[in-house]
Parts: structure tokens; sequence; C-alpha cells
């Protein structure tokens, strides 16, 4: 196995032990150790990628046991190289900005120690050749999640928030498990390529290899927060904005479309790539809707992460990978963009999250102001920026596939066109009109050049850049040629719409604000208000089922057979045992006589078994 | 046999020497070159007697426990009678021919009897008197058997032979109860229940822990191809004495109050567990189960009672209730006495459960389930009363002043050879595995 891989596996962990232990003896130098090894990682992840021919792979043994071998290799290819660079850049730009946004935070050294520990995750998660070690990446990360979200456990929030998130992700995380399982005894192999290649042959029976590939996707719902298990992502939002931006925006959430391009051609075997589809428009609908209306920017941002994310599973639904990953690409980088123009306004507006209290920071952020706009203009599907492209193709795809055209790809088009209304809404609220907090306006002051604008700078950069290498961008990860979809005046209808949709914005948040107050003042867009900003009462409703159905009906039934049945049981044993005891007491007599009468009568006994048994 | 002619000539001369303080070392560098005569495979053939790689490990690690004995033995007249015990042991496993094998049986019974007969108060004359009174009847017994055996036309210089009239296999059945005296299989048992209990620990150590598992081995050596022959007959009759024995054995100890008594039913129960092998003798896993067994119990039950004699400063009169707060007293002797209770219950990684392990992995190889899931049944009811001692050790809190001793250091080295034991077997199987009878 070749050296930089070694460290690039490895140095996270240990960098994370590292960056912990010098970081709890002086303060300063955790930020430094941190931001150094994320370079590190970079460089080598560039290296290697600069150096790849051919999909690195490497058998190694976890251990073996009997004739059961646990498999633990290494498989690099095109697709595990951009989401290395992905998470590792995208890592090393978040640490890059955490200097000034996590400077006031007395426990430096656990947050970097975390943040190097999930990058460690990731890493493991593209990296690994066998479902197994994806599972552990899988699960470092999800622990990494927790730790990050609920950084500041002092404060009840967060850490609910943190508990909220392990406990919805492990419920996909479950069916992982079982998958792995189903999969190592029906195929005897953990091995993705090798059953990628088992399913395109047709050696695994089709309906095992159906329930894995659901199994699988409600794993990967529960990571990347599509319905119904998104409500975590919303509450996640209480950690550190920088850890949004990297883990609930950018690296971890895509591991559940990761894992399904991964096994893509399991997935197209087993036919469940509609259900796929089908799922993540359902979510891609309901993330836009309920973006349009949150009062929290980083609210906004979470529901059209999950709402993009939906995008990107759709684009492997309609059975096109290179759409699918492409967008997951760009998405991953206008995402963190945001995340972090967002980060750079909270922290200018002394940690003020609600939109309603910013507004005309136009003149006092300058720099953000623009970066920002960048991002939301790739995020809206505007051309020439990367995400404009993805999304064309997404759509395309689905118009095109038989068996997502039809109410999949309304929803789909639905929610890729109000991504214009709630990104310029959220745009518009904070950077234009008047001030509607004028204390805090005051006292915003513009962040510092090199630790908070340059990292925006550099994505603002990469997304409008991309745009251009999209077709290269697409080859590289499918390894095939690139046929752009075409659908016949597709164009012209979107742009029609998101200019619509823009002026609409633009009218009722800058001219007529006073119009806009009076229609929400409605009583039906009031209750349509309500509904969407609750994300539709699912995370209610998952409570009211948790809580009616699992812990009053099914665990109270449970626990009167445990106390009146097994304990009645247990207690039963005493009672028994304590009279076999007395009753046995009997045979037992201190008289050495009584003794040796019994050896005489065990043995006449036994030598008359043996003698009957013998003459007859 | 160079090891016999070894320990045989030191015990000689331990009668000469015993007043000296030397005592003590020389025995112990004459057990360590006895075990590198055996590992050297430097012997002397004698018509009779015979060794394997089984026999010759099991040989080993006899003499590592009887090294653990003699560190803890305080008094000489004991180390000389456990150096005649050994010497007999080895006779005892090597013998190949029924005439070596009864007699080197009662020279170590004969031992035995000499062994406890180091009376110091009534208590223990009444444990001497009953095991020697119930021995004297075993040893007619079997000696009856033999005579049958002889009318018959066998010889005795010879093994068992494989065909025989039914007046003969009675004889040998005979001569199979006498011996199950020693391993107290049910009805043989009840000297064992008290005399373990009321001799000095130290003397029930040697007894309950070492010379029955050398019993046990050899009489599997000398009598598994007539079991085998006869399987018809010996599976029903000995699986019924396996279920009765452990069964027994385990709910006698149950309510207990005595840590002596408990001892001494856990042993018996542990028969019953070791004869399972003798039931399961068609599966090739019995005679790894076997010595998997017989390796473990000899480890755990030795360490068990020295330290019991060493607590109890050589009565061995505690009852559950003065083991109370023990564990503030003396951490290290609470964490021996847990460990080696845990082995004997078959927790995992540590002797005893793999000993129980492949039991009864042999026994559901011959396809007898319920006997099986007996003895599961019997290993679950067993955790019972050792996880009561160890929480009376760990969760009680002493009452008034307790009678504990504390354990000296050279005992303590003696617990960590055993304990070494118990680990080492419970981690690594493979030693074991390996040999063949």
């Amino acid at each position: 196995m070749n050296i930089p891989i070694i460290i690039l596996i490895f140095l996270p962990f240990i960098g994370s032990v590292f960056t912990f232990i010098v970081g709890k003896i002086y303060k300063k130098s955790a930020f430094i150790c941190a931001y150094i090894i994320s370079i590190i990682l970079f460089s080598l992840t560039v290296y290697i990628c600069i150096s790849f021919t051919q999909a690195l792979s490497f058998d190694l043994e976890w251990f073996s046991f009997g004739n059961i071998t646990l498999p633990f290799g290494i498989y690099i290819d095109e697709l595990s190289l951009v989401m290395l660079l992905i998470a590792t850049g995208l890592g090393a730009l978040d640490i890059h900005f955490s200097h000034d946004y996590m400077a006031d935070e007395r426990d430096q050294a656990r947050y970097y120690s975390k943040v190097l520990f999930f990058i460690g995750g990731m890493i493991l998660l593209v990296s690994a050749k066998e479902m197994l070690g994806l599972f552990v990446g899988w699960e470092f990360m999800g622990l990494a999640s927790y730790l990050l979200i609920s950084f500041w456990h002092q404060n009840s929030s967060p850490a609910d928030a943190g508990v909220s998130a392990f406990l919805y992700t492990k419920f996909g995380d479950i069916f992982l498990f079982a998958s792995l399982g189903i999969i190592f005894y029906t195929t005897g192999t953990l091995d993705m390529i090798k059953l990628n290649e088992l399913s395109s042959s047709g050696e695994i029976n089709s309906q095992v290899a159906y329930v894995v590939s659901i199994f699988i996707f409600i794993a990967a719902i529960g990571k990347s927060g599509q319905f119904p298990l998104f409500p975590w992502l919303m509450r996640a939002m209480e950690g550190p904005t920088t850890v949004s931006a990297l883990i609930h925006g950018a690296t971890m959430v895509n591991s559940g479309i990761y894992i399904v391009a991964r096994m893509f051609d399991f997935y197209v075997a087993a036919e469940a790539l509609v259900v796929v589809a089908a799922v993540a428009s359902l979510s891609a609908f309901i993330g836009a809707t309920s973006a349009l209306v949150q009062n929290e920017m980083k609210k906004v941002l979470a529901y059209s992460t999950m709402s993009h994310l939906s995008l990107a599973f759709i684009g492997l639904g309609a059975g096109s990978l290179a759409a699918g990953m492409t967008h997951l690409i760009n998405h991953a980088i206008f995402k963190a963009l945001l995340f972090l123009g967002a980060g750079a306004v909270i922290l200018s507006a002394h940690h003020v999250k609600d939109l309603w209290r910013l507004g005309g920071l136009k003149n006092r952020l300058i720099l953000v102001s623009i970066f920002m706009g960048m991002g939301v203009l790739s995020l809206s599907g505007i051309p020439i920026f990367s995400g404009f492209y993805s999304k064309d193709a997404i759509i395309a795809s689905t118009l095109l596939n038989p068996e997502t055209h039809g109410l999949i790809s309304t929803l789909t088009i639905i929610a890729a066109l109000l991504s214009i209304a709630y990104a310029g809404r959220l745009w518009t609220l904070i950077f234009v009109g008047k001030p509607r907090d004028e204390e805090l306006h005051v006292s915003i002051k513009a962040p510092s050049k090199f630790w908070i604008s340059l990292p925006l700078g550099v994505m603002a950069t990469l997304t409008l850049a991309l745009g251009v290498f999209q077709k290269e961008l697409a080859e590289f990860i499918t390894a095939e040629k690139y046929h752009e979809l075409h659908v016949n005046g597709l164009f012209t209808f979107m742009m029609g719409v998101i200019l619509v949709l823009g002026l609409i914005i633009y009218y009722f948040y800058v001219r007529r604000t006073d119009l806009r107050d009076k229609i929400s003042a409605q009583p039906l867009m009031k209750s349509i208000h309500q509904i969407l900003f609750n994300g539709y009462y699912i995370e209610m409703m998952i409570n009211w089922f948790a809580k009616s159905i699992i812990v009053n009906a099914v665990a109270k039934s449970i626990n009167w057979v445990e106390k009146n049945i097994v304990d009645a049981f247990i207690n039963g044993v005493v009672t028994v045992t304590h009279l076999s005891f007395t009753f046995l007491k009997h045979t037992h007599s201190a008289k050495v006589s009584n003794q040796s009468g019994a050896m005489m009568l065990g043995l006449m006994m036994i030598v008359a078994t043996v003698l009957i048994r013998s003459f007859l | 046999m160079s090891a016999f002619v070894l320990l045989f000539a030191l015990a000689i001369v331990s009668l000469v020497i015993h007043k000296l303080s030397i005592l003590k070392s020389i025995s112990i560098v004459t057990l360590i070159a006895s075990s590198a005569l055996v590992l050297l495979h430097f012997s002397t053939p004698l018509s009779g007697f015979t060794s394997s790689a089984a026999i010759e490990l099991f040989q080993v690690l006899l003499f590592t426990v009887i090294s653990a004995v003699i560190i803890s033995e305080d008094e000489h007249i004991n180390i000389t009678q456990t150096l005649f015990i050994t010497a007999a042991s080895v006779l005892l496993l090597e013998s190949s021919t029924l005439l070596t094998f009864i007699i080197s049986f009662e020279a170590l019974s004969i031992i035995s009897f000499v062994l406890v007969s180091n009376i110091k108060n009534a208590k223990q004359a009444e444990g001497a008197i009953k095991m020697f009174i119930s021995g004297s009847i075993a040893t007619a017994i079997i000696v009856l058997g033999l005579s049958m055996y002889l009318l018959e036309g066998h010889s005795l210089n010879a093994l068992i032979d494989a065909k025989m009239s039914n007046f003969a296999i009675v004889g040998i059945w005979i001569i199979m109860m006498g011996l199950f005296y020693k391993l107290t299989i049910v009805p043989m048992h009840s000297w064992a229940a008290d005399t373990y209990a009321q001799i000095k620990p130290s003397l029930a150590a040697t007894l309950s822990g070492v010379v029955k598992t050398v019993v046990v081995v050899a009489t599997f050596k000398i009598f598994s191809p007539f079991i085998l022959n006869n399987i018809t007959l010996s599976m029903p009759i000995l699986a019924l004495l396996a279920l009765v024995t452990m069964t027994l054995g385990n709910f006698l100890a149950l309510w207990q109050k005595s840590v002596g008594k408990i001892l001494s039913y856990s042993s018996i129960a542990h028969a019953g567990y070791m004869l399972l092998a003798f039931v399961a003798i068609q599966s090739k896993y019995a005679s790894t189960a076997l010595l998997y067994m017989a390796v473990a119990y000899i480890f755990m039950q030795t360490s068990l009672f020295l330290l019991l004699d060493k607590l109890s400063d050589g009565r061995g009169d505690l009852s559950l209730d003065n083991l109370k707060g023990l564990y503030s007293k003396d951490k290290f002797a609470s964490l021996i006495f847990s460990i080696e209770l845990f082995s004997l219950a078959g927790i995992p990684l540590l002797a005893g459960f793999l000993g129980k392990a492949i039991l009864v992995y042999a026994v559901v190889d011959v396809n007898l389930i319920f006997l099986a899931l007996f003895t599961l049944l019997n290993s679950a009811l067993s955790v019972g009363y050792y996880a009561w001692i160890i929480k009376h050790i760990y969760f009680d809190k002493a009452e008034g002043k307790n009678k504990i001793s504390r354990v000296s250091n050279t005992a303590l080295i003696s617990q960590l050879i055993l304990l070494s034991g118990t680990l080492y077997f419970g981690l690594f199987a493979y030693n074991i595995f390996e040999v063949a009878f």
C-alpha cells in the first residue's frame, strides 16, 4: 500500500488525539495543529489526484476467525477522489474560517480534534473498499456529528439537538448494518465493486438485492436528511456554523448519496432507483417549500440542503449517475459557501440569526454580500454558475426517463425553481432594504479579510469556475463519454419562471413590504405558513408515533409481560430451587454408615442394571 | 518414568531432611527438573507404563500446580506427603495396564489417607475417618470387580479386553464404580462433601484439585476403550450419573452457608461435568474436552482451596458472613478469589468457560441435546452461588470484627502461578487442542 494513502487514512485520527493534547497544554496551538494537518491532508489528496492513473485497490484483512474473514480493503477511484477532494479541501477551508469564528471559544482543543476526527471518518468512508470499512467510517462520522452538534453541551438545546441527530441517524444505521449482514450471508462478500459486478451479471437474487438496496437507502435517508428522517438536520443548526457548513451542508450529509452512487450498478440491477427518485422528489418539495418561510437564516439553508440533496438523489434515481454526482459536488461547494457566508454574517452581527432583525448589511459587509450572492445565484441555477448545469441535467433526466416522468419530474421542477425564491429571499432580507434593527446595524463591523472573506472568495470562485468544467467533471466521475441530455424548451421555461420569481421576490421584499405583510395576515396564508414553517409537522408526527405507539402501546405491554410473567418465573425459580435443596438435603447424611450404605445401594443398582441389560 | 524416579527419590530424602528449611526450595527445583525431564522425553521404558503428548502436557501442568501447592504449604510433613502423591500421580497417569493402574491408584489412595491423617482437631478427624472408611469400601469394591474379571480368564497385565463375557463386563463396571469414589460421582460422593469441608483446606486443595483430576484423566485413558465398546449400555448409565451428580452438587451448593461446603459441592458438580466426556466418548472432541476441563479445573479448584486455607488460617471454617468486607481488607486476594470463581462458573475468557464449552460441544456432537441443555441449565444455576460469594466479598460491609487473616506474600506467589494458568488457558486454547491422547 502506498504511503500517501496510509498517511491520509491514519493522520486525521492521530492528529485528532495530538491536537487535543497539544491544545489542552497551550490553547492557541490547537488551531495551528489542526490547520497544518488539514492542509497536509488536502495536499496529499491533490498529490494522489495528480498521480492518479487507475483505481487504487488494496486488499487488507481486519481479522479472520475460522473460515470467516472480515476484509477491510481500500479502494480509491474517481468517485472516491472527488469526495476526498471535497472532504479535505472544504475541511481545510472550514478550519481556516474557524480561526476567527471560534476565536472566543474557550475549549478550542475539543473543537479542532473533533473536526479532524470527522474528516478522518469521511476519508475512511469514501476510501473503503468493503461495506464494512464504509460502515465504520459512517459510524465515526455519526459520532463526530453528534459531538459537534452538541459542542455547546452546557446549553440544553444543542445537547438535545445532538441526541436527536444521533437517534434519527442511528435509526437508519440499523438498516445499513442489517443490509451488511444480509449481503454477507447471501453473497459472502462485502466488496462493493464486486457486488456491483455480481448484481449486474444477475448472480444476486433480485429480491434480496431489492431489500438490501431499500435498507441501504433508509440509512442514506437518515444520514442525508431526507423525508421522513430530516428533522434532525434542522435541529443540528444549533451547532457552530462552521460545523453546519462542513458536516451538515457539504460533506457528511453527502455520504448517503455517495453510498447510492458507489453501489449504482447494484441499484440499477435491483430496480430500486425509482424508489430513490420518488422519496427524494417528495423531500425536495418539502424542503423547498419549507425553506420559503423560515425566519432563521441557518434554517433556510438547512431546508435548502435537504431539498438540494434530494435533487442529487433524484438525479441518481432517474438513472443519471453523472447528473446526481455533479450536483452533489456543486452543491457541496456553494452550500459550504452559503453556510460560511451566513457564519460571517452571524459573527459580525453578534450571533443574531433571525432574518427579521438583519437587513441592509450590503454596505457594511460588501465582500460577504458579493460572495454570498454568487452562492445564491449558483444555488438558484443561474447560467454560467455550476449549479445551473447540474440542476438542468437532473430535470432533463427526470423528464426523459419514462419511470420518473410525471409526478416525480413535476415535484423536481417545482423544488428546483423554488430555490431562487428562498435563496433570493434570504439574500434580500440580509443585505438589501432598510436595517430593521438600528442598534444592531450600527454595531456591525466588517470581518477579517484573510480569515473570513478569503475562504468565501475561494469557494465563490470555485462555484463559478466549476460551471465551465461540468462536462469534464462528469466524464471524470463516470469514466465514460458524457452525453448531454436535452429537452426542448426547458431552458427557456426555467429562465422565464426564475425571472418571474425573482421579480416577485424583489417586488414583495424590497418595493412593497406593506403588501407582503397584508397578504401574510390572511387566515389561509397564515395556516399554510404554519404548516410550511413547521416542516409539515413531520417531527411532531414522528414524536407522536414514537410516544403513543412505541412507548405507550408496545413498550408498556412488554413491560407488563416482563413484570408479571418473566419476573414471576424468575422468582419462582428461587422458590423451586430452595424446595429442591431442602428435599435433596435429605440425601446427604453426616453419618458415615449411611454414606457407606448409599455407596453399596448405588453399586447394587448399577450392577443390577448392567446385569439385566446384558442378560436380556 | 524418570520423573517418577526423581520425585520418589526426593520424597524419600525429604523424610530425612524434613526438619531443614531448604526442603521447599529443593522440592520446587526437583519439580522443575521433572518437568524438564518430561518435556525432553527423557524416559526409562518400563513395562505397563506408556506416555503420550496429552499425558506429558498434563504432567507438566500437574508439576506446576504442585509447585504452587508446596510454595503455599507451611508444614513440612505435608510437603513430603504431597511429593509422594505427585510420584504416585505420575505412575497413575502413565500406567497402561489394568494391574499397574490399580496398584498406582491404591498407592495414591493410601498416601491420600496418610496426608489427611495430619489431624489437629475433632472435625478434621471426622473428615479423615470418613474418607478412610469410604476409601476402604471403594477398594473392596475394586477388588471385587477385579476378581470377577480375573475369574473369566482375562489377564490383568494388559489393557481391558475388547471381547468379554457379561460376567467380566459386570466386573469392569464394579471396578469403575470403585474408581468413581475418588471421582466423587453420585452415589460415591457423600464422603467428599464432608471431608473436603472438614479437613485443612490446603489438603483439600491437593485432594479435590490435584488427586481427583489425575484420577479422572487416568481413568479416561484406561477405560475409554471399554466404554466405547459397550456404548449402548454405558452411554445411558453414565449420562444419568453425570446428570445426577452435577444437579445434586449444584443444588446442594446453592443454599450452603460455609464457603468450604460450597466449594466441596461445586467440586462434586464438576466431577459431573467431567463425566460428560465419558458419555460423549464417540465424539472426536471428547478427549480434548476432558483434558481441557481437567486442566482448567486443576488450576481453579486448587487455587480456591489454597486461598480459603490462607484466609481462614488453616481452619477452613469460613462462612459467607465472614467473607463480608474482604474487598476492603485485601483487594488482591478478593480479585483472585473472584476470577477463580468466575472461571468455575464458566465466564468467557477464563479457562473454566472453554472447558465447559468444549464439553457441551462434544455432548451435542453425539446428539445428546437434552443432556447438553441440562448441563447449561446447571451451569447457569451454579452462577447463582458463585456470584453470591462474590457479592459477599465485594458489596457487603463487614459486621463487627471479622476473623479473616491476611494472605502472605509467598501464598500470593502461588496464587499468581495458578491464576496465570486460569487466564492463559482461557485465552490460548491451541496448546491443548493440538495434543493427542
